[in-house]
């Protein structure tokens, strides 16, 4: 039969026969279950920036972004300057021109940091237009259950045709300008993120503190700004975020094909595009739009995949 | 041998020792599971008691490997089948364990089911992927299964989908799963919690049944005493991450001896004597961040000893089959311990008479509801959630609605404060105003002001991005109820401490606080508007036991303090007994019978309401043994040429009945 | 199949033929990029019209009992850990939402908009791929004439 010593932790002591005695009983003691200081905010910045990783690339993916938009304004080199002289053509790599000069001989450097930055402009705008959208549509969705099968039906029509069906179709069929590639990449994006706002503010509308608040009057004003939005701004960011090298990618993919921008137009997906035309006489061309590409893309993934973990409350460990 | 010293007539066939388990959350080290030691054998049931939070379900969970990422076994072992599984690290060794060996049926069904797969394919996959069968084989062999766990209609319902299925038939598909591979143990991590009383009762019942069949051990992990009390042979009671208890069903419940144990016990609202406060355990469950010194009960049991804060109490032994790990077995503490138990003895004697029933001679009617149906849309069909139901209110009074979920009580009380703006007909009188109807603004705040609801859930009932300071005042905000900011704090802080909670919390946030604690931010939400009337949709029913007894005090204190009248919403007969002066019987959105509380238990009429007192949970194993279980089925009526009507067959007691039950009904009063 | 599956049914010839016109038309257009024309695509479209719509056609003798040799041999499904079984049940990445598919949700609507093979029979799944490639095909030859040279 197993002893009862070998239970307790401690070696049996001598124990004080004047310990037994009742003690004194405090209701605080009883009452208080640890101060966490928890807050959700901090805990997701904490959470987020815990990754060495993630620091690094948030740094980058600034210092690109403040680069892309700095560059224009200070630099003195028009992208745009054709040489006429063909010995300043597809020049290699120098002080004058750090990664070298195109088939016109418009310098690389200045060119990528312009396209850089037209691409993040469309980004943000594909972005901004994907989840407003969605988020507009998804709380009239969630607010009326009336307009349920309609959506249902809207959703079932769109999502179930691939994205590239889209912007290849609409690029073929429509002529190439800015218009016609903002329309076929935010065409369809809105109605997934519709689903899953709708989700959210129908989970929100239903749920006890927000009847709570219906109980007490508290005006749809504040419902909005104090039950609702704080609850799904990091939602909104995640997506925003996710957003971007997914428009910038298809921005490029269209380029590669041959449907993108206009050939005038200074972005990523035409500068690669003609970095292409010569990759085999001249490779390093294709070398920096590629590389800024490729950042951008996997810094924003893992980013914005790291912030979603970050931002759910389940993670904050 | 040692089986036969321990009171265990079967083989051993798990031995937990010391485990430990730790989790890192938050950049620090939580302690969930300290040192607790188990043994299973073969072909018994015990029940793990305790409180959430306690680690009961990390502690089997451990079993199986399937603590959450951040969780690991840091101590300890855990033998079975020869092998210490608490070495174990990779996937595959656990899986040749999980579910083969060792099952496990948790609370929420929806954590089990692939939201996106018919419940079918999922059984027939566990067929396969354990013993290999054929893919047309396995799907019979699913199908039987489905049949066996009382799935009607089963080829049929083999093919939709886990959302087609309410909560109980859910639970029965994951048991269904859950056995698939003819497990040797099987752990039921609270099965029935979320789960109404009558379907509780059958799904005991079932996994009693297939025990026998399978020759199965079963663990249930639960906190309701009474369900314990039916179906376990052993009993562990389990606090702070140690299992602190353990002994044969009867001893715990006759002859508990940790003051853990007898406090749990002495909390329940059965044993309860109207119109007193029910006896209820201090302060909420240790935080396992801190370090844990002594007995980890000690803070909150105003009975401890010195002792108790300064060393963990080893095991005593009290009989074979019964041991606990408190100081108060050990031989020094035999005066203190007398002491105590005479004091105990006294209180019991002292224990006041029941408080008078309720005058319902000159009360006063302060909410009247005629004929009230609401409607909702689903899925392009429209159902009726509540049928013309009719009640009234007195002023003071506490009238409980009991029903299970989907019967419509929230939904009543939803009406009465006016969250549907539509589809609610028939009439809502407050104080001679009809409220159904549109209202004016002031009309609108008259009534916010003098009607608040507390709500069910704590975890979901306060804003998490919102302090403890705005919750309590957003009521105050919306109708600009006070006159500085100071003004502000100082009814907050007074509210608080009606409620019993330090004024320091109300610069913290939600997440801080534990449920019980939580509920009474959401009471004192309510109660700073000043209301009259208060509307308690289950405010109990998501608490750990050693924190319901709070809030039902509390409560009842705000009732006798402030007259209030509460409609108390709850699917617990046994906590309605002990509140509510008159109780209404809901059922599939009709009211079945309403009467005064010790009437309806004295002369339930309505079979609903029979089968509903039968299937509750008594804390007491005779009691629980030796109960019938009746079952309630809307065939027995016949209402095809007799409508049913709502008839007042004694004075208070009502009934709904048509004219052949009422003259059996009264035949059965007479009695 | 009543009237509720048979649209269930529509939508899941619909789904395929758009998932197959999705990947072939990246390949025309990679071909047309490639080649800088216009007309490569249509071209390429045109063939890969004509490619589905014989492979519709395959397909609906195979199903009629023809065999080809080595066609379409399925290989023994993996055993999988049962999804109760698994202990992080939500284990991939986190999609960004509008990349998300049906079933990544998880809520009222995932009836309304299942897409799932399982709830029909083996010969309703095949006649589905029958028609989704003869669809597929169609609608390649038809974009192959709307397209402006």
């Amino acid at each position: 039969m197993e002893v009862k010593t070998n239970e307790a932790k401690r070696p049996a002591a001598a124990l004080n026969p004047l310990k037994f005695r009742a003690a004194i009983y405090n209701n605080m003691d009883s009452e208080d279950i640890g101060f966490s200081n928890y807050s959700y905010w901090k805990s997701t910045l904490r959470t987020f920036f815990k990754n060495k990783a993630v620091v690094a690339l948030v740094a980058l993916v600034t210092g690109m972004i403040v680069m892309s938009f700095m560059y224009p304004i200070f630099s003195t080199v028009d992208p745009n300057k054709v040489s006429m002289l063909p010995l300043e053509w597809n020049l290699r790599p120098s002080a004058e021109h750090w990664f070298g000069t195109d088939t016109l001989g418009r310098d690389i450097w200045a060119r990528a940091w312009y396209g850089c930055r037209n691409s993040f402009l469309l980004g943000f705008c594909i972005a901004c237009s994907d989840v407003g959208f969605g988020m507009i549509a998804g709380a009239l969705w969630g607010y009326n259950k009336k307009i349920d099968p309609f959506m249902i039906e809207l959703y079932n029509i769109m999502t179930n045709i691939p994205s590239t069906v889209y912007m290849v179709l609409l690029a073929y069929i429509m002529n190439t300008s800015y218009i016609t590639l903002f329309v076929s990449m935010a065409s369809r994006g809105w109605i997934v993120e519709a689903r899953f706002f709708r989700n959210r503010i129908l989970s929100i509308r239903d749920s006890e503190y927000n009847i709570a608040s219906q109980c007490l009057g508290t005006p749809m004003r504040r419902i909005a700004t104090r039950n609702i939005i704080p609850h799904i701004v990091s939602l909104i960011i995640m997506e925003a975020a996710l957003c971007i090298p997914y428009s910038i990618g298809s921005e490029v993919f269209m380029g590669f094909v041959g449907v993108g921008m206009p050939v005038d137009a200074i972005t990523l997906g035409n500068i690669v595009n003609q970095g292409r035309a010569s990759f085999t006489l001249h490779p390093y061309q294709m070398l920096l739009p590629t590389v800024i590409l490729c950042t951008i893309t996997v810094a924003f993934y893992v980013i914005g995949n790291k912030f979603a973990d970050a931002s759910d409350p389940r993670n904050h460990v | 041998m040692k089986t036969a010293l321990n009171g265990h007539t079967t083989p051993l066939i798990l031995s937990a020792k010391n485990v430990e388990v730790k989790f890192n959350l938050r950049g620090k080290t939580l302690t969930a599971v300290r040192g607790a030691s188990l043994d299973l054998y073969k072909g018994e049931t015990l029940a793990i008691v305790g409180e959430s939070g306690c680690g009961k379900s990390v502690f089997t969970k451990s079993f199986i490997g399937m603590l959450d990422k951040n969780g690991y076994i840091s101590g300890g072992s855990i033998t079975y089948d020869g092998e210490d599984m608490a070495k174990y690290t990779t996937e595959q060794e656990w899986l040749k364990v999980r579910g083969k060996k060792i099952a496990m049926v948790f609370q929420d069904p929806m954590t089990s089911l692939n939201p996106v797969r018919t419940i079918g394919e999922q059984i027939t996959e566990v067929i396969t992927w354990h013993f290999g069968t054929e893919h047309e084989q396995a799907k019979r062999e699913a199908i039987e299964l489905l049949k066996r766990v009382g799935i009607a209609d089963a080829e049929y319902r083999y093919k939709q989908y886990p959302n087609e299925f309410s909560g109980g038939m859910r639970q029965r598909v994951v048991i269904a799963t859950a056995i698939a591979c003819r497990p040797e143990i099987l752990i039921c991590d609270e099965p029935t919690t979320a789960l109404d009383v009558t379907v509780q009762a059958q799904i005991i019942r079932l996994i009693k049944e297939l025990q026998k069949e399978l020759d199965m051990t079963v663990v249930y992990i639960t906190h309701d005493l009474g369900v314990v009390a039916s179906v376990a042979d052993w009993v562990g009671v389990m606090y702070a991450g140690q299992i602190i208890e353990y002994g044969t069903v009867h001893e715990i419940f006759k002859q508990p001896a940790h003051p853990y144990t007898k406090a749990l016990l002495m909390s329940l609202p059965q044993l309860g004597v109207k119109g007193n406060d029910l006896y209820s355990i201090k302060g909420a469950p240790p935080n396992l961040f801190k370090k844990i010194e002594g007995d980890a009960f000690a803070p909150r049991n105003p009975e401890a000893m010195e002792i108790d804060f300064e060393q963990e109490p080893p095991r005593f032994d009290i009989t074979p089959t019964h041991w606990a790990k408190t100081w108060l077995l050990h031989p020094y503490a035999e005066i203190y311990r007398k002491e105590l138990d005479s004091a105990e003895h006294k209180r019991k004697i002292s224990a006041t008479k029941p408080e008078k029933p309720f005058g319902y001679k000159n009360a006063e009617k302060l909410l009247q509801v005629k004929n009230l149906s609401v409607n909702f849309k689903l899925g392009g069909k429209e159902f009726k959630a509540v049928d013309s139901v009719s009640f009234d209110i007195y002023k003071g009074e506490t009238l409980s609605l009991v029903g299970e979920s989907g019967s419509g009580k929230t939904t009543i009380g939803r009406a009465i404060m006016r969250i549907y703006n539509s589809n609610v007909s028939g009439s809502i009188t407050y104080k001679d105003e009809n409220i159904v109807e549109k209202m004016s603004k002031n009309e609108t705040k008259k009534l916010h002001m003098e009607m608040q609801m507390i709500f069910q859930d704590p975890m979901a009932s306060l804003n998490e991005r919102a302090k403890v300071d705005y919750i309590i005042s957003e009521g105050l905000y919306n109708y600009h109820l006070f006159d500085s900011e100071a003004d502000r704090m100082h009814k907050v802080e007074e509210i608080m401490q009606e409620v019993g909670l330090p004024k320091e919390f109300s610069s913290r946030f939600p997440h801080e606080f534990s449920g019980g604690q939580r509920q009474r931010i959401g009471i004192a939400r309510s109660l700073v508007m000043n209301p009259e009337f208060v509307v308690a949709d289950e405010p109990i029913s998501a608490l750990d036991v050693s924190i319901r007894a709070q809030v039902i005090n509390l409560l009842n204190k705000l009732k006798r303090e402030r007259g209030l009248t509460y409609l108390f919403i709850a699917h617990d007969l046994s906590v309605v007994r002990f509140i509510s002066d008159r109780i209404a019987v809901i059922n599939k959105g009709r009211i079945v019978e309403l009467a005064e509380c010790e009437e309806l238990f004295a002369n339930p009429l309505h079979p609903y309401t029979k089968a509903l007192l039968s299937a509750v949970p008594y804390p007491d194993p005779d009691v629980e043994r030796s109960k019938k279980l009746l079952t309630y089925d809307r065939a027995m009526h016949n209402y095809t040429k007799d409508k049913p009507l709502w008839t007042e067959i004694k004075e208070g007691h009502f009934v709904l009945a048509n004219q052949a039950e009422i003259s059996i009904y009264r035949t059965e009063m007479e009695k | 199949m009543d009237a509720q599956q048979l649209k269930r049914y529509i939508r899941l010839i619909y789904t395929k033929a758009f998932r197959y016109l999705g990947a072939v038309l990246v390949l025309c257009a990679l071909i047309g990029g490639i080649y800088g024309n216009r007309l490569h695509f249509v071209f390429a479209s045109c063939a890969a019209g004509s490619g589905f719509l014989c492979w519709g056609w395959f397909t609906h003798l195979k199903r009629t009992g023809f065999k080809l040799v080595g066609f379409g041999e399925k290989t023994a499904e993996q055993a999988k850990t049962p999804y109760i079984w698994r202990i992080d049940k939500q284990k991939r990445l986190h999609k960004p939402s509008f990349m998300m598919t049906n079933a990544d949700f998880d809520d009222d609507l995932v009836n309304a908009t299942a897409c799932n093979e399982n709830e029909f029979s083996k010969e309703n799944i095949i006649a589905s791929r029958m028609y989704a490639r003869a669809a597929c095909g169609v609608m390649l030859i038809v974009i192959s004439f709307i397209v402006n040279i």
